[in-house]
């Protein structure tokens, strides 16, 4: 019986989903129960094998693969679960994506039907949903850390967006020593920072600013990147050491009781 | 690698397995079309021994019919068949008392129709040196039958016009000749006659040395043209027998050693049908395999923790599902109680409320 054994069986039903609310109880964000469970195994393997690196840099070779999610996931896990302060930095002003997930949680449901007019959502109250100036409003002095770190419900997790950098600045900005100085900083606040780094093949400043971190963990679509761009993605980052690879929206079509047979590991 | 290999194949498969189904679907679906509309075949064969013309073309192989070294008769007369199978003059005697026959003065189309269909229903092949193997299919079994049988009469008569052609000519010729020769002949005695009566022979002593001169020209010549005319009805009758003879060796040459029957069993039975449309579905797994194996290829993806090892030479610390974005319901976007809830210096884990009941879901991003 073990040989058609449910894939889904593996993660426990008495999970619940992990949901990210802002400090005045807004839903910002909702990790399905399997994703943390998977993350969860992901950070004890960590601990056990290994020493949990202070500043860990997730990257990706392309846009679109899921690194703040990944970021964001892993940064929630770890404050639900430890005893630590956790802080997820984005330093991908090229795309960013933090504050956008942030507001999943509330964006609503649109029912679509066939040959039906589209509905229009009702209007968000932005008063609700958090904002920062961010590592942009901190690079630029307008902002102090306290007042860009975003808070949430895990007293323990702080959220720092990337914010709007002008092109022009990005790239003396990713490898000046005021990006160096504020990482620094926020490595002293909290036990681990988590740099959600540009993708390596869209930016060259995403090597400057993932060696900014001890440690990197590359996020691969399934079935979708590109072997070859990832191996030039780790070529790109092969002085730094690598945690491993993170499998993003993986979905396997093979019937368990077949990919059972094949011994994986 | 093995492994590797039957994952990426499953997974190629299954991944669209509904379309790597569909050319299998459409061929089976073809091979039941087929096996559905297909007419009833009925078949009547036999064979035809071909021996050579002479004995001197037996002992050096070389074939009378326009042969060569290299050809049998046997080959000689597959071809020969063939050929003659395309002109309606050989055609007509062979559909002979059968329903096509009716067809064949009917319109250039419809004589056009009988000419192929004859010629796809029959079949001639060479079986060894001087066997000769012939087989008509045809939906009908009595068609079948006559066309089979008229095959070889047809072409044996054939052989028997062309062959008699030589003879028929020569006793022709010989024949014209005849009469003339026979007519000169008569002449020269008539000739003879009178120059006796006018020049009989005296009581006493010997004719004239001139008289005997000319009764012996005059005989001379009656003797010449009954010679000729000996020589013509000889020659006359030569060729006759060589008539005879040609007809005789023609049956001789061309003996039937199999007689076509009335075949009365179909030979595209339902399991006969099966097993010729199988190539059907063959070809329909062929291409599904085509695709899978061409998908698993073209596919130069990260698909399983083991294709990342073997590939980056790195651990797999996580594989993430594709899960739906979950959204919270409008009606409590707020917890009321931790707005106003200063923020605790200390680390305190929330206890997480049950969600899963209340959470909306939408398609993934």
């Amino acid at each position: 019986m073990k040989l058609f054994q449910n894939r889904k069986r593996l993660v426990d039903p008495q999970l619940e989903p992990l949901m990210l609310r802002s400090v005045i109880g807004t839903p910002l964000t909702i990790f399905p129960a399997e994703v943390i469970a998977i993350h969860r195994r992901m950070i004890t393997g960590f601990l056990y094998q290994q020493e949990m690196p202070a500043k860990i840099g997730i990257l990706s070779a392309l846009t679109g693969e899921g690194v703040t999610y990944t970021a964001l996931a892993l940064g929630a896990t770890m404050a639900s679960d430890l005893p630590k302060r956790i802080c997820v930095v984005e330093l991908n002003m090229w795309s960013p994506g933090l504050l956008t997930l942030l507001r999943t949680a509330t964006i609503p449901v649109i029912q679509k039907r066939a040959f039906s007019k589209p509905i229009q959502p009702p209007a968000i109250d932005e008063n609700l949903l958090p904002t920062s100036l961010g590592v942009a409003g901190l690079l630029a002095g307008s902002v102090s850390l306290e007042e860009a770190l975003i808070p949430t419900s895990l007293p323990n997790l702080m959220l720092l967006p990337a914010g709007n950098l002008p092109i022009e600045e990005r790239p003396a900005a990713a490898r000046g020593e005021a990006m160096k100085a504020l990482i620094k900083e926020i490595a002293e606040r909290f036990d681990h920072v988590i740099l959600d780094v540009p993708p390596i093949l869209a930016s060259s400043d995403a090597v400057a600013l993932v060696s900014q971190a001890d440690t990197a963990c590359l996020v691969v679509r399934q079935g979708v990147t590109p072997t070859v761009l990832v191996k030039q993605a780790l070529d790109e980052i092969k002085h730094m050491m690598m945690l491993g690879v993170v499998l993003n929206q993986t979905r396997f079509y093979t019937p368990a009781w077949l990919s059972n047979l094949v011994q994986q590991e | 690698m093995v492994r590797l290999v039957i994952l990426k194949l499953s997974e190629s498969f299954f991944r669209h397995r509904w379309l790597y189904c569909l050319p299998i679907i459409i061929m089976i679906g073809a091979a039941g079309i087929a096996i559905a509309t297909a007419k009833p075949r009925y078949s009547s064969s036999g064979s035809l021994y071909v021996q050579s013309q002479s004995l001197v073309s037996s002992l050096n192989d070389l074939p009378k019919d326009g042969g060569t070294l290299w050809t049998t008769q046997a080959q000689v007369t597959t071809n020969q068949i063939k050929e003659l199978l395309q002109t309606e003059a050989f055609i007509r005697p062979v559909v002979k008392d059968t329903p096509l026959e009716a067809k064949l003065n009917g319109t250039p189309e419809q004589l056009g129709q009988v000419l192929k269909d004859v010629n796809k229903a029959i079949t001639v092949i060479p079986a060894g040196d001087n066997l000769v193997a012939f087989s008509v299919e045809y939906d009908d079994a009595k068609i079948a039958y006559q066309l089979a049988s008229q095959l070889t009469e047809s072409y044996v008569l054939w052989k028997l016009n062309s062959d008699r052609q030589d003879s028929i000519a020569a006793q022709s010729f010989f024949t014209d000749l005849v009469s003339p020769y026979q007519d000169k002949l008569d002449k020269a005695r008539q000739t003879l006659e009178e120059y006796i009566k006018a020049h009989p022979a005296p009581v006493r002593g010997d004719r004239p040395e001139l008289e005997k001169l000319d009764i012996a020209r005059l005989e001379n010549e009656v003797n010449q043209a009954q010679t000729r005319v000996e020589e013509v009805r000889q020659k006359e009758e030569s060729a006759h027998l060589a008539q005879i003879q040609a007809e005789r060796g023609v049956r001789q040459a061309y003996l039937i050693i199999d007689a076509p029957k009335l075949p009365t069993n179909r030979i595209n039975g339902l399991q006969a049908l099966i097993v010729s449309n199988i190539l059907f579905v063959i070809v329909g797994i062929m291409l599904s395999v085509i695709g899978v194996i061409g998908s698993a290829l073209l596919d130069r993806s990260l698909r399983f923790p083991i294709d990342v090892v073997k590939e980056l030479h790195l651990p797999v610390v996580a594989s993430i599902p594709n899960s739906p974005i979950l959204r919270a319901p409008q009606v409590d976007n707020t917890l009321p109680v931790s707005a106003s809830e200063p923020q605790s210096p200390d680390l305190v884990i929330i206890a997480q409320q049950p969600l899963a009941n209340s959470l909306a879901q939408s398609p993934n991003e």
